[in-house]
This record gives C-alpha cells, structure tokens and sequence, in this order.
C-alpha cells in the first residue's frame, strides 16, 4: 500500500510537477530509488522525494547528464523486461527487483541513480530530494546554524590538552 | 578610503590575485606607501551572501572556477591527448574564483612547514624521476614571517605541544579551538602508540581577534565561506587594511590575460577584461603575479610575445611545470557513542610523528595525519565501507554517519617536469582565452607513502577503539586544490623561474608569488607557508623599490 500511495504521489497531482521524466518514467525511477535507500522503520529515498530531486537536476545542473540518464532507464527497462516477460520493474516484488540491481549495480546508470538519490537526500530541502529533512534525520545532522561545545560523546569530559614532557 | 585609480594613471604595483599571497602582497606594499591595484578575475562577495548550501558549492561550482566558463582538459602524461574535463566532477585545477581567492574556501589548516622541507635534496640526494630541490631559503629565513601571519592573519594553536615543532620566536595569538570528538580520539589512539598529537593549529578565529568574531562552530569551513568572518580569509583580513591606507584598489570581475613588455624587456602593465568583457590596460611600474599555482603559469605562458616567444619569464622552459597536488591516504572509524563530526572545524588534533621522509622505508614521503569528519553529509554518504553501496546495510552505514569520523593522512607529492599547467592547443575559455590542460601521474613514491602513512591511520583508530575501521582510496590523483611548484624559485635560472626574493629571472620588474613559487610540496595545508612567503617577499620587493632597484 505504501509502494502504491508513493508511487501515485510521484506521478500525481498535488506533487511537484515533473520537468523532465514522464510518469512512466518517474515510476520506474521511483522503484529504483527505493532500493537504493529503502524504507524501512525510518522513511528512504522515496519518501525524501528523491524522484523530484533527479527529475529537476536533469533539467539543471546535471543536464549534461539527461541524454544517457534517458538511453539508460530505456536500456535499463529493456532490460529487466527481457528477463521478466515485458513486466514492468515497478511491478515487481522487492526481492526480484533487489536481484536485478545487484544484476546492474556496475552500470553507469546504475552510478548516476545512486548518486542522485544521495546527493539529493542529504543536501538543502528546498533542491526536493530531502522532503522535510528526512535524508537529515536518517543520518542525525542537526541542522542548526552554529553549535557550542560540548559537540559529542567523547569531548564532554575532556580534561584538557596535557602538554607532554619534552625532556631536557 | 577606497582609492580608484584612473585608466591613464601608472600604479607603482600592480597585483594579480587578491587570495592568500596577493592579500598579504597588496597590505604590505600598500602600507609601505606605494600605490596599488589588484586584478581579481571573480567577484567581490560580502559574509551575508556565503551559504550552507552543499549543492551549490559542492556539485555546482558556487564559488570556484567551473567547467562552463573556465573549461580544463586532463591526460596522465605529456603523449597522451587530453580530454576536456567533464562537467559535475571537479575541475583538475580548482580554485576560488573571488575576492579572497582560495583562503576564502580553504579548510584553515595552518602547519608551518619544518625546517627539512627546505632542504630535503641536500639530506637525501636524488631521486629517480624526480627533481626534488633545495629551496634558496632556509626555515629561519622564513621564520619570521611565519609569526607574522600567526599575528596579523591570526592562527590558533598552542606553542610547545609536541617535540616535532619547529622552532618558534613566539607563541599563537589565540588559544586553540575547542577539541572534537574526533581529537580527543585521534589523541587517545596516537598515545596509545606513544606519538605525540597536538592542536591543530588554524588560521580559525577562536576568540575574536583584530575586530573579527569568534568561529560559531557551523561546521561549514571546507569548500564554503565563512559568513562569521572567524576564518581568515583575505577577504576580511588583508584586503580591507590594504584599502583603508587610501593607497590601494581591489578591482574586482577583472581578468587579467596578458602582461604587456617594453621593448627592453620590462613589463609595462597588464591587459584584462572587466566584468562588462571590454579589454582595458592597466599600467604599472612593476606587476606581482599572485594568481595561484595555476593561473600564473597561465598568464605568463598567454603573456608570450615576439620578445618572448615561450611565455614570460620561461627561458628556463619551467614555466607550469613540476606541479604538486599533495597526496592522501586516510582511514574511517566508527564509534560507540556519536562524536557529530559534522560541528565545528574539520581538524582539531594533528600528529606530525610521520612528518620526515626515511630513506629506511625504501621510498621518499613524509606527512601529517589529523582527526576529520571530511566533506559535509552529502559528500560523505557517496562513499561507503567496503561492500555495496546501497540498500539495506548502506542505510545501516548512513545511520552511523554521528559515530564516524576520518583519521586523514596529509602526504608529499615529489616535483615532476612531465606533471604540469599548459595552455590547451584547442580548448578557449568564455572570454576566447587558452583553456589550461593539465598533465599529472603521480610519482610513484608518491602512492607508497600515502598508502604508508594510510596504515598508521588505521594503527590510530583501532588503537582508540573504533568498532569499525575501513580505508578510504589512495589514488592517482586527477586533481587538486593545492596548486604548488609551478614557477618554482632557486639560484639557477636555467634551473627555476624566479629568485629567493621572488623576482623572475628574465625580468626585472615581474615578481611572481603563491603557491606556484614552491620548490617542494610540503606535507599538505600549504596556505601557510604561502603567505609567509608573501610577507618575506612584499618586505623585499618594497625595500627593493624604494632603493630604486626595480
């Protein structure tokens, strides 16, 4: 139910728009992304947006990137269709879906996808791959302006710098 | 205050650059009463426009020279062809792009170099495939002036911390920042295996210092802009005093293309396009080229004229050659309990134990090693332990980003004549200009000691209990932020391209200073030593001008 309210919220009104994927498209991706940082107890790349994240920065700063990213899904759906009688990856069950991209993790495509859904999670909400900070809170970055010492575990009780005898 | 200089006037210097040496450059000769302006290709920005924006800095070439308007092209070796650079990686030689140039951006991480580094081919004779050199200058020489940008930049730090520290006339000016998570362990490994860390010492205000406030810890130091002004970079420190002494003009969004040569083989002044891309000339009755260690060697090389067919300066033929990257080899811990790396500076704990090459070792090297989260989160999650790179067990290693922390080793890249800055043949720039190509393949004793001072990191994190450690890749590098050796000094012209006072061999009123004047590497963090160069030579050069000897 989940993969289904996604994937509808990838494509569907009311998301930001897509620039640069088609609907197909985006459900494809989205499925990708899923598996790249899934969701578990905690929301993954799916929630985080990061379908938008990809779709805006092939319009963007990666645009030298959307002619292969585009030759790659098509080859990369050809592909997982050849193998699975024409079925669609987004339809397929996580496990065969996990087992075909461990199939094509070596791929360029494959690189460029991870990449993206990284980047896009754990850089500034407002680029879309990082929903309501939810790339931030996976990885505990507490993102405040400045800190003050203490800044960990381990420098709490610090007793001070002990300026080692030099000898004679 | 600010002075501006009209378009027919003659300036007694003018500087290119207005990054760490053409900072310090413009201060001090401006302060010794001349007249100065200084070309600065990028633009003037203020604290309030530096953001905490990784894709913006990181991935979209916020503030440093990008693959759009300042295209590059890479080989490995001088018979290859270069290829042009491609855009969403890092450009070969990258730099700041602005006012303030890379000690803008910099990390802060001011080690000063020791006095081996000045004469290490004396200490250890020649190396095959190498031309390691004496520097013409010795640590004392320069000693002085190290002290001085502790005191006028202002560096925090704490003298007498460890028995490999150089000599010193005179403690830091502020005490060092408060110690990380990853300090406090990086010192408990290092003791553990009876090495000596101490604080790092950082060009970071810890205290608020000659009218600049204390570091708020944000954490956004490497490849970002202080909008606290606690990091000192020229920007805030330099360049406003350069100006307040009514005698000096920082032009900005000026790129300066050609130094233009009488026919007795003097400069005359410097060609560059201002921000509306018009050529204008600006006179001088001597230029320092201040333009890093690639942007020198440009100029002088687009500088070549009918007098000077090879470049300027280049009689030697070494112009852009012996470029030096510094190598690196580190290693990652995961703790127990989070250390939240991402707060504050990178390094706060430094061990220089490794810092002299041994010749026992089979191979030459030498380096530091410190305590880092490394890049900010978005960079950090590219890069995993070994094993893949996504699904299930890497959301278990993101999750751990708050416990892990980089034990960084900083290492010797050796001077190479093949390694180099050129003009590319066929690539231009937005403004019509020759694109660099650069041609780098690491010495090969280069790779040995980064990987030999890797293992030491690894020592350093199990031996502080790290539940996980994993190694970080020691590679050919393929590109560079310290950008050293490019138009390296020395006695012998045939030999180097400037002299120990800075000044170029071919000609008189040309001095050239910044990171290219480097004979040899150092061990990383080479901002340092670069303005302490800087403060040695603009003493020089201004008693020099005014003894009339320019």
């Amino acid at each position: 139910a989940a993969h289904a309210h996604a994937a509808a919220a990838a494509t569907g009104p009311g998301a930001t728009a897509l620039e640069f994927l088609t609907p197909e498209e985006a459900r494809e991706l989205d499925a990708i992304v899923a598996q790249i940082v899934p969701t578990d107890e905690t929301p993954g790349a799916r929630e985080a947006g990061a379908v938008y994240f990809v779709d805006r920065s092939l319009r963007t700063w990666a645009a030298g990137a959307a002619g292969p990213f585009r030759d790659g899904l098509v080859e990369f759906r050809a592909g997982f269709g050849a193998a699975h009688a024409g079925a669609d990856f987004a339809a397929a069950d996580a496990a065969t879906q996990i087992a075909h991209l461990e199939s094509v993790e070596g791929t360029p495509f494959f690189g460029l996808v991870r990449t993206l859904t990284l980047v896009g999670m754990f850089v500034l909400p407002s680029y879309g791959g990082n929903r309501d900070g939810i790339g931030w809170r996976l990885i505990g970055f507490d993102d405040t302006h400045g800190y003050a010492p203490p800044f960990g575990y381990y420098d709490r009780d610090y007793p001070g710098f002990a300026v080692p005898d030099q000898g004679p | 205050m600010t002075r501006r200089y009209g378009d027919g006037e003659t300036v007694d210097f003018l500087v290119v650059g207005s990054g760490a040496a053409g900072g310090v450059m413009a201060r001090e000769l401006a302060r010794a009463g001349f007249g100065v302006v200084v070309l600065e290709q990028g633009p003037r920005l203020a604290p309030g426009d530096f953001e905490h924006d990784e894709l913006k800095y990181w991935f979209n070439y916020g503030i440093t020279n990008g693959p759009a308007d300042q295209p590059q092209s890479f080989r490995k070796a001088p018979h290859e062809a270069a290829v042009r650079a491609p855009a969403g990686a890092p450009l070969p030689l990258t730099y700041a792009r602005m006012v303030g140039g890379s000690s803008t951006h910099f990390t802060g991480n001011y080690w000063r170099f020791h006095e081996v580094d000045f004469h290490e081919r004396s200490l250890l004779g020649a190396i095959p495939g190498a031309a390691l050199d004496d520097w013409p200058i010795s640590y004392a020489e320069l000693e002085p002036y190290y002290t001085k940008v502790d005191w006028e930049i202002g560096v925090s730090g704490l003298a007498g911390a460890h028995p490999n520290e150089p000599p010193r006339s005179r403690p830091y000016p502020m005490p060092p920042m408060p110690v990380k998570s990853s300090g406090v362990l990086l010192e408990r490994g290092a003791r553990r295996l009876g090495l000596h860390p101490f604080p790092a010492p950082l060009a970071i205000a810890s205290q608020p210092y000659r009218g600049r406030p204390a570091c708020i810890h944000c954490g956004f130091c490497m490849g970002f802009g202080c909008e606290a002004r606690a990091k000192a970079s020229t920007l805030y420190t330099m360049l406003p005093e350069a100006e307040a002494t009514g005698r000096c003009e920082v032009r900005s969004e000026s790129y300066a293309f050609r130094i233009a040569t009488s026919p007795a083989g003097r400069v005359t002044g410097v060609h560059y396009f201002d921000r509306a891309r018009r050529e204008r000339v600006q006179k001088a009755r001597a230029v320092v080229v201040c333009a890093n260690g690639a942007e020198t060697p440009r100029l002088l090389l687009m500088s070549a004229n009918a007098q000077f067919p090879d470049g300027l300066a280049n009689s030697s033929g070494l112009v852009g050659k012996h470029l030096m990257f510094n190598q690196h080899g580190g290693a990652f811990g995961v703790f127990e309990h989070e250390l939240n790396e991402y707060k504050s500076v990178q390094a706060t704990r430094v061990i220089h134990d490794f810092y002299d090459a041994d010749p026992k070792r089979g191979f030459y090297g030498g380096g530091g090693i410190d305590a880092r989260i490394g890049p900010n989160p978005a960079i950090w999650t590219l890069r995993g332990p070994p094993g893949r790179q996504w699904g299930k067990a890497y959301k278990e290693h993101l999750r751990a980003f708050p416990r892990t922390m980089l034990a960084a080793g900083h290492t010797t890249s050796l001077p190479v004549e093949a390694n180099s800055v050129s003009l590319d043949p066929l690539l231009k720039d937005a403004w019509g200009l020759p694109a660099m190509r650069c041609t780098y393949r690491d010495h090969p004793d280069d790779l040995r000691f980064a990987e030999w001072l890797q293992d030491r990191t690894v020592e350093i994190l199990d031996a502080a209990g790290a539940l996980q450690v994993w190694r970080g890749p020691v590679e050919e590098l393929e590109f560079g932020v310290h950008l050293l050796g490019t138009c390296r000094m020395g006695a012998d012209p045939r030999r180097s391209v400037i002299d120990r006072f800075h000044r170029a061999h071919d000609v008189p009123n040309l001095f050239l200073c910044d990171g290219s004047s480097f004979v040899t590497s150092g061990r990383g963090q080479p901002t340092m030593t670069i303005q302490a160069l800087a403060f040695r030579a603009a003493e020089h050069i201004g008693a020099m001008a005014r003894r009339h000897e320019i």
